[in-house]
């Protein structure tokens, strides 16, 4: 599920990218921002990621993280370099929010990446478990 | 640092004791979940679930490899047709995005994990690859940096200007021109309601009739823009193309 961020009262193709995992049980999903590619996301998910030697070496990110973790701008952006294919979110730290539910971590990202006015009875929603897509 | 010749038993250690450590099984409410040694291009672990009875299994990478594509913004579409003969090569399906093994003995079950994870990042890294993201440049922001280097402190950015409704509109650049000429260079997105708001904007600006206000819609024209877009802007303001904006404006001033 996409949904557009206004950016100084337009919108300019940024989308806040709700993904949800087929036929799961456990509480599972992906928080990101298209601008048009990912450039940061958070992997709500019981998955291993490892890093990047560079970033390990520079003490930034721990070299293994397991279960949710954040693809933050901020360590991600030197992997940017301005071409068409896709961007990849090599490095991650471990998610350390206390946030547990759907709407709380959501509401963590934000807050995180400066989304404002996310409203008290806003309709962004994790999407069904029986498809992908 | 073991001397030259001595067994470096730590290292074996370290590789035996930590090596493991990555991988691990667990039960899920319809079977297992492994995760294998076997990476994403963004450097995530593959996990491989196996469902099955007491003498047949099916190894299932649950459309991690094009879960992966999506989460990078990869427009995924219906691609089994293109990566089922990549994975047809290693005995495996390709349905609706999930890499599957047919029905195999219980017995093959390592088999049957490490062919779907290496068959799962193989996909993940084709579409890495061969799929393109359309990138949308921030042409208001190169727009904005040309107007700043051409005319210095002389631009306004995000200026008001009144209109003839007196409703105030913010425009992304005025520059001053002198003799209280002004030069309004709006850019617009192609994006419904990025085209509403700018041409409400300038229609309602020019309606002051004030000679001395020059109004510029400029578009990015590496866009695909639909010709009744394009004569909406019209209506606002005279239009310009990003490409020739530099060139317009020189003759402007």
């Amino acid at each position: 599920m996409k949904y557009p961020i206004e950016v100084d009262g337009e919108l300019r193709g940024a989308q806040l990218m709700v993904v949800g995992f087929p036929r799961q049980r456990a509480l599972k999903f992906r928080l990101g921002i298209l601008f048009p590619a990912m450039i940061c996301r958070i992997d709500y998910t019981d998955e291993t990621h490892t890093n990047t030697v560079d970033g390990v070496m520079a003490g930034t990110v721990p070299a293994v993280v397991d279960g949710p973790h954040y693809h933050s701008w901020p360590i991600n952006r030197r992997f940017f370099r301005g071409v068409m294919t896709p961007p990849k979110l090599r490095d991650a730290l471990p998610y350390t929010g206390a946030a547990r539910t759907f709407d709380a971590v959501l509401r963590w990202f934000c807050a995180d990446t400066n989304i404002a006015s996310l409203a008290g009875n806003h309709s962004i929603g994790l999407p069904p478990t029986d498809q992908l897509v | 640092m073991s001397s030259r010749g001595a067994k470096p038993d730590f290292l074996l250690t370290e590789v035996l004791v930590e090596l493991p450590k990555l991988v691990s099984a667990k039960r899920v409410h319809d079977g297992v979940v492994a995760t294998t040694h076997c990476m994403y291009p963004s450097n995530g672990l593959v996990q491989v679930t196996i469902r099955g009875g007491e003498d047949t299994i099916v190894a299932s990478d649950e459309g991690g490899a094009f879960g992966e594509a999506l989460s990078a913004g990869i427009p995924v579409k219906d691609y089994d047709r293109t990566l089922g003969a990549l994975v047809k090569e290693h005995g495996l399906l390709l349905k609706d995005g999930v890499i599957h093994t047919p029905r195999m003995p219980l017995k093959a079950t390592p088999l049957a994990i490490l062919l779907v994870a290496n068959a799962s990042q193989e996909v993940a890294r084709w579409m890495y690859d061969h799929v393109k993201i359309k990138r949308t440049r921030d042409f208001k922001a190169m727009l904005a940096e040309f107007l700043t280097k051409k005319f210095d402190d002389r631009v306004a950015h995000n200026a008001v200007v009144i209109g003839h409704s007196n409703k105030p509109h913010r425009f992304a650049n005025v520059v001053s021109l002198g003799n209280e000429m002004k030069l309004i260079v709006d850019p617009v997105a192609n994006e419904a309601s990025s085209i509403n708001a700018r041409v409400v904007a300038n229609l309602d600006v020019q309606s002051l009739k004030n000679p001395k206000i020059i109004q510029r819609i400029v578009y990015d024209d590496e866009d695909d823009w639909s010709p009744a877009d394009l004569n909406l802007l019209q209506v606002g303001a005279i239009t310009v193309p990003f490409s020739r904006a530099g060139e317009v404006i020189e003759r402007l001033v």
